[in-house]
This record gives structure tokens, C-alpha cells and sequence, in this order.
């Protein structure tokens, strides 16, 4: 069985070693675990959903290498995916849902990623990213790490200016979230400062973080950013459930006011309240969790992955909601492994590599293949000046 | 047993009978049913009494397990902290007597006493499990096992009595009664009134939720964890302590022998009430009916001759085993049918 197992992850081109423990393993190895298990059971009908939701791009390379080897051998496969360019890549014929409804199965050379993703929206989709606003550079700094590092990271410095977006590119596991985590106080740091609003900050708990006004968004909301199995409200309002106390009791009417509102804003779609938060759609689940982030009323919001695994509609809405909170001054620390996403909506755009940050890019530099350098290790900061010298 | 019509309410309200909800209370139903029709003396009023009265011991340890439980803990030394609490509360009495001699003073010192000891038994639990990163189900088999080694030592593998002066100040509280309705189970109501308000209408019900369904998720909303976790034991540590203060009077002694058991009787009164064992969901309601149906099925078995009373554990197994699989298979069945939808 073990020499089953190592064969099935080596024609997948992973280096896993078969006995090692699952929880031991990066996301991006879990999910190629899971892949070899479908395949190693010569299926002949493989339905794969979302199956590159973590993966990098070279291991999305591999697993459509191993697809196409499989349907060649006359394995039929449906892919469920939100990422346009793949189902381009992949697919011979497409398949549009919407809202629980079929809206077409066309074949691929007859459309374009634009025709797929109106009929996913139902509508003209005409800008997916808001137009960005020039970055200030007068804005006062709200929040400044120095020399930050904590397991996994080291010597992380930045500044964060008001009304600010931020983001954070790099490959999986290089340290974002953990940069993110330690800043906040999720988890200890073992160096560095962080000062927010020109004043040294005692995050040492994520409480005290959240009422300073400085707010982390999970990457992971099913397994920590969302209670799957209660209801919208109390998942709202679990972060800041003291703003709804009067005396000693939990008032219901208040809380209930707050999920009024932030469905209104953050445009929440349930059916109706008492539904369990793990039956609504990634994408209502996470405006669930962004509204819930916002009802602490932060400056500062770090959000990882806002837009992972949820439809292209919702991820317009989740940007266009990002800008605004921007252009009211708060400031955002995007954290994103779509590098479409960091691109279109970044003022600045840091690149960690190995824990540590490789470069910053401004304006006009922010492309694909300038992140794509500093992510892969070929460039780093301070290059131009050693060239320049 | 107001706190079983609040309840009750709440799926009036959606206009949905919530069989999670109701089942508990609709097995207690069909169980007075079946106990009047097989003996009519099951609901004379001194019947009435005794299983309430009875059912008060249980009930109140139960109602601080829902709280352990919900927050995704549990606590297996509660019998032997009640019997270790019953046995020093005897001596700390009896030597009072030595030294100042029997008044209600005594008696005080007594529940004061029983009252610090049960704080500090669950606070032990809790700064073990969460300071400690033991699991729950090790720390307490664990205290469970010193408590009742401690009380046996100190009976001297006998028993603790009480001094008679002593116990005559002592035995109305659980002799007496107010409004027809003895002391315990007027205790028994006022646990379960402030443990449902505090379960369902405080931030720290809500706290207690949130650790029991995903740990993870209420730390990354700024719950302090350990903190909550710690009172839960506090508070079952509480229960335990008034339990055992309205037990004392009763025989007025402490063996090897009391309390033994306890712990699960008053996880299984928690279980069949629809608190879930896995922690995220709580109702001290529940635990409440719970207890009655556990003290009810024994009371029954004493009445009629049908079923040896002998087999009174067999039967409550069969009850605990039936309400589970009962509450999820209604449980799967609500999921089936969203999902149509």
C-alpha cells in the first residue's frame, strides 16, 4: 500500500513521503493528497470541485497535466471551478450555474472569459475592479511594523498610510497570514514592534487589537472565521457581542439591528435568518464574515484571501466594498494569492518570499511578472541599486 | 420547572415544533402517562414531591454540565467532589462544634466551607485543562480518583457522621419546605432559572457556545478561551457544592459510598435534555427534564412490579441510548429537508 501511495503522488509530480501526517502537510500538499486518492481509484468519472482553490500555479500545472492524461484514457471529468482561465484551459463544454438554476452548457471555442462570466452575473460585468483612487502620500502612517518575526517570519518592516490598500503577494506558505496573525496577537511574536497610530501598540491578545481598531480577517472562514453549524446573527455578532449588552443580558433586538444592517450593506442573501451559516454559498458566507470583521469598526483591516473559492459576482462586490472602505479612510492590508486581485486593487504591493520581504512595488510597477520575480526568488530588494552601482 | 415553559416558547414562536427542542419534554409527558396508568399513586402529591426533591441532587450538578459540556468539556469528578465536599464539610462542622458548640453559626460555617471548596475543586479542573493543555476527560478522571480516595481516607474507610446538635440546626433544609415545596427543590428551580438566563441571555452562554462548536473560531473572534473554560468549571464546582449542601441534611453522613455514579447520571440527564456531548449546543431547560426523567423512570420501576427496580440502570441506558439517536435522526431529517428546499 505504501509503495501504491508513493507511486500515485510521484505520477502527480508531489514529493510527499506516504508516511507522513496529513495535518503535517501545507494546504496545497492536502489537496494534492486528495487528488491522488481520486485518482488512484480508477475512476472513470471524476467530479472535481475547486480542486486549485490553494493550490500555486505550478501545481495547478501538474494536476491539469494529470487531468488531461486521465481523460485521454477516456475519464470523464467535471471540473468545478471559479477561475475562468482554467476552464478555458481545460474544459471542451461549460456548464453556467446560477442561483441554483442552469443557465447554459455552451462549447468552450464559443466563448470567452467576459461571455462566461455574464452569464455567471446575469449581467454586463463590465468593471470587476473599481477604479483606483491615487494613494495619498501625505496620509499620516496609522500603523508601522518594525523588524516584526514570529515562526515562520522575520525582519517584516512596513508602514501602512490611511485610506491605504495594501497588498500582500506571494507564493502559498511564504508568510502572509502569519505576518498578519502576529501583528495582531493570534499568535506570540518574538521580535520586532509594531506602532499604531504613531504610538507603540500591546497587541498581546487579539482582543486588544480589535477594540484599538485593528481587525484580521481569517483566510480559513470554515474553520475559523465562521461557527457552520449556528445561525447569521450570533456569527456576526461573536466578535463584538458586548456592544450588545444592556446591564448583563445579551439585548436580541440590538443584535438583530446589526444583522438588518449588515445585510443590507454587505448585501447577505439567506433565505431566511434561522438558516445555519454552513448551508449558504461561500460567497455569502464570506460577506458574512466581512460584515462581521466590520462590526468591531476598525481602521485597519487585514483581510487574507477575501475572495477565495466564492463566484466571480460576489468577488466584484468584494472589491468595490474594499475601495469604498479605502476611500473612507480606513486602511486595508490585502492579503491575496490571486495576483489579478493584488494588481487591480493595490496601491503598493509588498512580495514575501521564505517568510521574509523580498520587494515593494509602486504604481506603475505593480505587473505580474515584476510579483512574479520577487515571489519565485529571481529578483530582490535592492537589486536595481547593486545594478545601478 | 418555569424554565422548561420558557423553553418551550421558542418554537412556538417560528411556528415550528423543533422536535430537538420538544422531544425531552414530550418524553417526560409520555412518561407521567405511563406512570399514572400503571400506578396512580405516581402523581399523589408526596409522590410528586419525592421525585422532585430527589431529582434536585442530579439536577443541579446537571445544569453546571451543560455549561461544562457546551463548551466542549466534561467533567467526570463530580460524584466525588460532592462526596469529598460532603466529608469535610462534617469534619469542619463537627470540630466547629469542639470548639464554639452547635448554632446555626456552625451550620454556616458548614456551606460557607462547601462553597469555597466547590470553587476551588472546579477551578482546579479548569486551570488544568486549559493552563495545563490536559484534556478534560484526564483531568477529571484524575481529580475524580483523589477526591474519593481523600474521602475514604478521611472516613478511615468508615463513615463521616454529623454531630446530633449539629444535624437537628441542619436537617429542615432538607426536610422542610416553603409554599409546600421543599427547600431542595425550591434550590433545584433557582439553579435552573439563573443557569438558562445565564445559558441563553448573558455573553458568557454565548462564549460557552462558541468554544463548544469550533474552539478555533471563537479564539479568532477575541473570546478569551481559557478564561471561559475555567469558569465553566467554576460554575459546575458551584453546582456541585449546593447539591451536596442540601444533600448533607439528608442522612447527615459521608462514605466511600456517597456520590458514587453521580457524574454520570448527571451527564446522562445533560444528553437526554438535547445538549450535544461533541460541545457548540446547550440547553440547561433540557438538563432540567432530563433529571426529572431519570429520577421518574427509577420511581416508576418502585411502584409497579413489572419490570425488576433492579433493572433501573438497563432501563435508563435504553432511554439515554434512544433520546440520542432520536435527536439526530430528527436532526438529520431537518437537514434533509433544507436542503430540498
Amino acid at each position: 500500500m505504501r509503495k501504491r501511495s508513493a507511486a500515485v503522488l510521484e505520477s502527480l509530480h508531489v514529493h510527499i513521503d506516504p508516511d507522513a501526517r496529513i495535518g503535517t502537510l501545507s494546504v496545497a500538499d492536502k489537496q494534492m493528497v486528495e487528488i491522488a486518492k481520486a485518482i488512484s481509484r480508477d475512476a472513470r468519472v471524476l467530479i472535481m470541485d475547486e480542486p486549485t482553490a490553494v493550490l500555486s500555479v505550478g501545481e495547478t500545472e501538474t494536476l491539469f497535466e494529470q487531468i488531461r492524461r486521465l481523460t485521454a484514457r477516456g475519464v470523464a471529468v467535471i471540473f468545478i471551478s471559479h477561475k475562468l482561465d482554467e476552464i478555458m484551459a481545460l474544459a471542451q463544454r461549460v456548464t453556467v450555474l446560477r442561483d441554483g438554476q442552469l443557465i447554459a452548457t455552451v462549447s468552450t471555442e464559443a466563448l470567452t472569459p467576459d461571455s462566461i462570466a455574464q452569464m455567471m452575473v446575469g449581467r454586463e460585468l463590465s468593471n470587476l475592479y473599481p477604479p483606483k483612487h491615487e494613494p495619498d502620500v501625505d496620509a499620516p502612517v496609522v500603523l508601522s511594523v518594525r523588524g516584526l518575526a514570529a515562526a515562520g517570519i522575520s525582519d517584516i518592516s512596513f508602514d501602512l498610510r490611511k485610506g491605504e490598500i495594501l497588498g500582500f503577494a506571494g507564493l502559498i506558505g511564504s508568510g502572509r497570514t502569519a505576518v498578519a496573525e502576529a501583528i495582531v496577537g493570534l499568535s506570540g511574536k518574538t521580535a520586532g514592534e509594531v506602532d499604531f497610530e504613531g504610538r507603540p501598540a500591546d497587541f498581546s491578545h487579539v482582543g486588544k487589537s480589535v477594540d484599538a481598531g485593528v481587525a484580521y480577517m481569517t483566510k480559513d472562514r470554515k474553520g475559523r472565521g465562521l461557527l457552520l453549524n449556528v445561525g447569521l446573527q450570533p456569527n456576526l455578532t461573536l466578535l463584538t457581542l458586548k456592544k450588545h449588552i444592556k446591564g448583563i443580558f445579551l439585548d436580541g433586538k440590538s443584535e438583530e439591528q446589526a444583522l438588518e444592517r449588515a445585510t443590507r450593506r454587505f448585501d447577505i442573501r439567506a433565505r431566511d435568518a434561522s438558516v445555519r451559516v454552513g448551508q449558504l454559498s461561500g460567497g455569502n458566507q464570506q460577506k458574512l464574515m466581512l460584515g462581521k470583521t466590520m462590526e468591531s469598526e476598525p481602521d485597519i483591516i487585514i483581510m487574507d484571501e477575501p475572495t477565495r473559492g466564492i463566484d466571480v459576482g460576489t468577488k466584484q462586490q468584494i472589491y468595490h466594498i474594499v475601495a469604498a472602505l479605502a476611500a473612507e479612510g480606513k486602511s486595508i492590508i490585502l492579503i491575496s494569492s490571486e495576483m489579478q486581485e493584488v494588481i487591480g486593487l493595490s496601491h503598493r504591493v509588498l512580495v514575501m518570499r521564505n517568510g521574509r520581504l523580498a520587494g515593494t512595488l509602486e504604481g506603475g510597477e505593480i505587473v505580474e511578472a515584476e510579483i512574479m520575480r520577487y515571489a519565485a526568488g529571481i529578483k530582490q530588494d535592492g537589486d536595481d541599486e547593486r545594478i545601478s552601482a | 420547572m418555569s424554565v422548561s415553559a420558557h423553553e418551550a416558547e421558542k418554537p412556538g414562536k417560528r411556528f415550528r415544533l423543533d422536535l430537538k427542542t420538544a422531544g425531552p419534554l414530550l418524553a417526560l409527558i409520555l412518561l407521567v402517562i405511563l406512570g399514572y396508568s400503571l400506578n396512580p399513586l405516581f402523581l399523589g402529591e408526596g409522590n410528586v414531591t419525592n421525585i422532585l426533591t430527589r431529582s434536585a441532587f442530579i439536577g443541579i450538578i446537571a445544569v453546571g454540565a451543560t455549561f461544562v459540556i457546551t463548551a466542549g468539556g466534561i467533567d467526570l469528578s463530580v460524584g466525588s467532589m460532592a462526596a469529598f465536599i460532603a466529608g469535610v464539610m462534617i469534619i469542619i462542622m463537627n470540630s466547629a462544634i469542639d470548639t464554639m458548640g452547635a448554632s446555626i453559626w456552625t451550620v454556616l460555617l458548614g456551606i460557607g466551607s462547601s462553597l469555597i471548596l466547590g470553587v476551588g475543586a472546579g477551578y482546579i479542573n479548569g486551570f488544568l485543562t486549559t493552563k495545563g493543555k490536559i484534556e478534560a476527560f484526564i483531568v477529571t478522571l484524575g481529580t475524580m480518583g483523589i477526591y474519593r480516595s481523600l474521602v475514604t481516607y478521611f472516613a478511615d474507610g468508615g463513615t463521616l457522621s454529623l454531630n446530633n446538635a449539629a444535624r437537628e440546626i441542619y436537617r429542615p433544609v432538607y426536610y422542610d419546605s416553603f409554599l409546600r415545596i421543599p427547600y431542595p427543590v425550591w434550590v433545584f428551580i433557582g439553579v435552573a432559572i439563573i443557569g438558562w438566563v445565564l445559558m441563553n441571555r448573558t455573553a458568557f452562554g454565548r462564549y460557552c457556545m462558541a468554544i463548544g462548536s469550533n474552539e478555533n473560531v471563537a479564539r479568532y473572534s477575541a473570546i478569551k478561551v481559557d478564561r471561559v473554560k475555567t469558569w465553566t468549571y467554576i460554575i459546575q464546582g458551584l453546582c456541585v457544592s449546593l447539591a451536596t449542601i442540601i444533600y448533607v441534611p439528608r442522612l447527615g453522613s459521608a462514605s466511600a459510598a456517597t456520590g458514587v455514579l453521580w457524574e454520570l447520571e448527571a451527564i446522562a440527564a445533560v444528553i437526554i435534555g438535547g445538549t450535544m456531548l461533541k460541545g457548540g449546543f446547550g440547553r440547561v431547560g433540557g438538563t432540567v427534564i432530563g433529571a426529572l426523567i431519570l429520577t421518574a423512570i427509577g420511581n416508576i420501576l418502585n411502584l409497579t412490579e413489572i419490570i425488576s427496580n433492579y433493572l433501573n440502570g438497563a432501563v435508563q441506558g435504553v432511554i439515554i441510548v434512544a433520546a440520542v439517536y432520536l435527536q439526530r435522526g430528527t436532526f438529520r431529517a431537518g437537514r434533509k429537508r433544507k436542503a430540498a428546499e
